[in-house]
């Protein structure tokens, strides 16, 4: 998950999207397929801009590679998207 | 529940303080939308997901002048889980803060040069480019045919335009005609006074075909400009019976 002070992390995002969820026991039936996409662009006068983007998750007692049938206890895990628009002339005076 | 800011904080926003993800430094303040489901608690859950999409995106336009486009798409091909003692939180945030100043930025531009506007809504692709828009709200077969408009309006502008610089070239070429009437007329006088008639002969040819030129280019422009919105008009109307079909269809 990018957290405050890491390098990959948007401060001011424009568009953030988070879940949580918490649970006692968890099992997957199934190795999950999940992907995630973050786009954007900005097209005006002066030129094109970007979207800046940062993605990831937090995870308790929960290995990044999940295996099916195995149950899991006292599981956490936070996710959190988040975008922020590049102007053309912020970019240009960096 | 979504929410737009308010001086007193809503129950929401008050969770929203405890919410997982609190390390997110909120350096802009509170955001101006809001969709937040604080707590959820479900003794068991189980879940079953197959190929579930879910985008979320910030979408602005102006004119033709500012397109902006921010979002997030999640999928999920397939997930089954089971679940016991569950929490969980939700949220998502929109700030227009950033969108607002680069929408005014674009409207002082438009402010301060009102050329711009005006160049827009005169050139014929422009009206060709609108009548597509107008078509694309009505649905994906309708957008085509609105293309195939646009292409045509554009041709149609590209060829009325064509006929202008011929016809001013054609004016080109009945000017300098008639300047060589003029200066033969000139020649034609001769003797002491020859050279003020040839002046004034060529004097008046020039004028004469400048006259010409500017009548010739007017009548084509306004040619042009008449096809352009013939064509968008058409345009219009055959996206209108294409929708109305696909709806007695369905």
């Amino acid at each position: 998950m990018a957290r405050k002070g890491d390098r990959d992390r948007i401060e001011d995002s424009d568009v953030e999207i988070g879940a949580s969820v918490k649970a006692k026991r968890l099992r997957f039936r199934e190795k999950p397929e999940t992907n995630v996409d973050l786009h954007g662009e900005l097209q005006e006068p002066e030129g094109s801009g970007e979207l800046q983007t940062a993605s990831g998750s937090e995870r308790e007692n929960l290995p990044d590679e999940v295996e099916p049938g195995v149950t899991y206890r006292d599981v956490r895990v936070g996710w959190r998207a988040a975008g922020r628009l590049e102007e053309p002339d912020k970019r240009q005076s960096e | 529940m979504a929410s737009q800011r308010t001086k007193s904080r809503t129950p929401a926003e008050r969770e929203y303080e405890s919410y997982a993800l609190e390390a997110i430094d909120d350096r802009r303040g509170d955001p101006d939308v809001l969709l937040d489901v604080p707590e959820v608690k479900v003794d068991s859950i189980h879940l079953e997901v197959d190929d579930l999409d879910a985008h979320v995106a910030l979408k602005a336009k102006v004119l033709d002048l500012v397109k902006l486009n921010a979002g997030v798409d999640a999928h999920l091909g397939q997930l089954r889980i089971d679940l016991k003692g569950v929490e969980a939180q939700a949220l998502l945030k929109v700030r227009l803060d950033r969108v607002t100043a680069i929408v005014d930025r674009v409207l002082t531009t438009v402010d301060r040069n009102p050329e711009l506007v005006k160049s827009l809504g005169r050139t014929t692709e422009q009206v060709g480019e609108g009548a597509g828009h107008a078509l694309g709200e009505t649905g994906e077969a309708v957008e085509d045919v609105g293309e195939g408009a646009e292409g045509a309006v554009q041709d149609i502008g590209s060829g009325a335009g064509q006929a202008v610089d011929e016809l001013g070239q054609t004016a080109g070429q009945a000017g300098q005609a008639l300047r060589q009437v003029g200066e033969g007329a000139g020649e034609a006088v001769g003797g002491d006074g020859g050279g003020i008639a040839d002046a004034s002969a060529t004097g008046i040819a020039k004028l004469a075909a400048k006259i010409v030129a500017k009548e010739l280019k007017s009548v084509a422009r306004e040619e042009a400009k008449e096809l352009g919105l013939a064509a968008a008009r058409k345009a219009k109307e055959v996206g209108e019976r294409r929708n109305e079909r696909k709806a007695e269809e369905s």
